[in-house]
């Protein structure tokens, strides 16, 4: 039995002909909706057929970063069922091969986002006509938010080079393997035996590691499915915001922090530099990559954009 | 089955390097670890304690003061992998030389092939 084409959150699409990358990264304002648009226009751009979707649903403002302002339908029309399909609620960009779903701004709409919402949207993002779907997910590591980021492959973390980040990051990073244990957990029905390891495991050694060896001790069957299951679990990461030569270092230390002390493995994708016009754009509402394509924060964005197609070819 | 925390992981792994790593190899990742695990780092920011810091720095260090010498290198080796499942010898037994090591291993088909017809040929009266 594969667990993977059971669980709805967890990811099984690879290849070349359908892939869902998800952006995110706990902190607010590290640049994940500057990252989706740019990643989503650079694709557009080689592939022809990407669409973008704004999941964040605290406050969407993915179509900003296109130099879109007002549009008739978004994902709460989705969500409160005035349109039967996902594919209803979207809307052309000003970039050819670009499609986009506004997120809302319907404050309900995240009391109103249960959890057979949440899976009949996993559901429709699943099946999205697109061949790349990119989700720009929120801020925070609510189950939405790392549901959202489980289901993608890849999940790219963005995190700039200031503590709070990386402390938000790694919190994040915690949640999504608390949530992957926690659906292998239930789908194999293995409540019991998790609740009394979990309980013999002293307060000063709570740590994924000790976890895991606590189940090997009393199960080796469950522990190697709950490590497969973590090794399965291969995100990104992305430093944006890098203003020496320490910050495009730490993406590498940052992977072998993860590594060593969270069992996963990380890849690092790049740096991107920080550059004052990107919020001068912003303020112009208009899109920067398509003011300075010939920028070094356009040159980091292509190059991670290569290496995520190669990684999936 | 083992998952390996940091005090359990041997020094290669613990540099992140293969056994087969070269002294420059070793020495790049030396610092690279050193770099990541210092206190002004921010790489380990709110996930590795103070003391869990000072323990892989101190590891780190004589990870580096053994690999990077090739006679401790050497004893380390047979003192954690020798006797271990994953560890396979190239070579039945080495012959050296000053300039290079020559591994020489049984000719496997010429011995099954000699077994083969000692077995099989008849016994001279």
């Amino acid at each position: 039995m594969n667990a993977e084409r059971i669980i709805p959150h967890l990811s099984m699409h690879k290849g070349r002909d359908k892939s869902i990358w998800a952006v995110g990264g706990g902190k607010g304002g590290t640049g994940k909706s500057f990252i989706s648009a740019s990643l989503a226009i650079i694709l557009a751009d080689l592939e022809n057929d990407v669409a973008l979707i704004d999941a964040d649903l605290g406050g969407p403002n993915l179509h900003t970063f296109l130099g879109m302002k007002e549009t008739n339908l978004d994902l709460g029309d989705f969500i409160s069922n005035k349109v039967p399909h996902l594919k209803d609620t979207v809307i052309l960009t000003p970039f050819k091969g670009l499609k986009l779903i506004k997120g809302t701004e319907n404050l309900l709409f995240m009391a109103n986002l249960n959890y057979y919402k949440k899976l009949k949207l996993i559901r429709h993002i699943k099946t999205f006509d697109a061949k790349r779907v990119i989700v720009d997910i929120g801020t925070g590591a609510s189950y939405n938010c790392v549901d959202f980021f489980l289901l993608s492959n890849p999940g790219i973390l963005v995190v700039n080079p200031e503590p709070t980040s990386i402390e938000n990051a790694y919190y994040f990073l915690k949640s999504c393997i608390i949530r992957i244990l926690k659906l292998y957990t239930d789908f194999y029905n293995i409540q019991d035996l998790v609740n009394k390891i979990s309980s013999h495991i002293k307060d000063n050694s709570k740590s994924i590691y000790s976890f895991l060896n606590e189940i090997i001790s009393h199960d080796k069957h469950y522990a190697h499915i709950f490590y497969k299951a973590l090794k399965k679990f291969r995100p990104c990461l992305v430093i944006n915001k890098a203003r020496s030569e320490r910050d495009f270092l730490l993406g590498q230390s940052i992977v072998d922090v993860v590594k060593k002390y969270l069992v996963v493995d990380l890849n690092f994708l790049g740096a991107i530099p920080y550059d004052e016009r990107v919020h001068l754009s912003l303020r112009s509402m208009t899109p920067y990559m398509s003011v300075y394509p010939d920028s070094e924060v356009s040159h980091s964005f292509k190059s991670i954009v290569n290496k995520l197609v190669y990684r999936e070819n | 089955m083992k998952i390996k925390n940091v005090k359990d992981m041997d020094y290669y792994e613990l540099l992140n390097i293969s056994r087969t790593a070269t002294v420059q190899e070793i020495e790049r990742a030396y610092h690279f670890c050193k770099a990541t695990y210092q206190e002004d780092s921010i790489a380990h920011y709110s996930l590795v304690s103070e003391k869990e810091r000072k323990t892989i720095l101190d590891r780190i260090e004589k990870a580096y003061q053994t690999l990077s010498d090739l006679n401790k290198r050497k004893l380390y080796d047979l003192k954690m992998f020798e006797s271990k499942e994953d560890y396979k010898e190239k070579a039945f037994f080495r012959k050296s030389t000053e300039k290079l090591v020559i591994e020489d291993t049984i000719d496997k088909v010429s011995f099954w092939r000699k077994l083969k017809y000692k077995l099989l040929s008849p016994k001279k009266k």
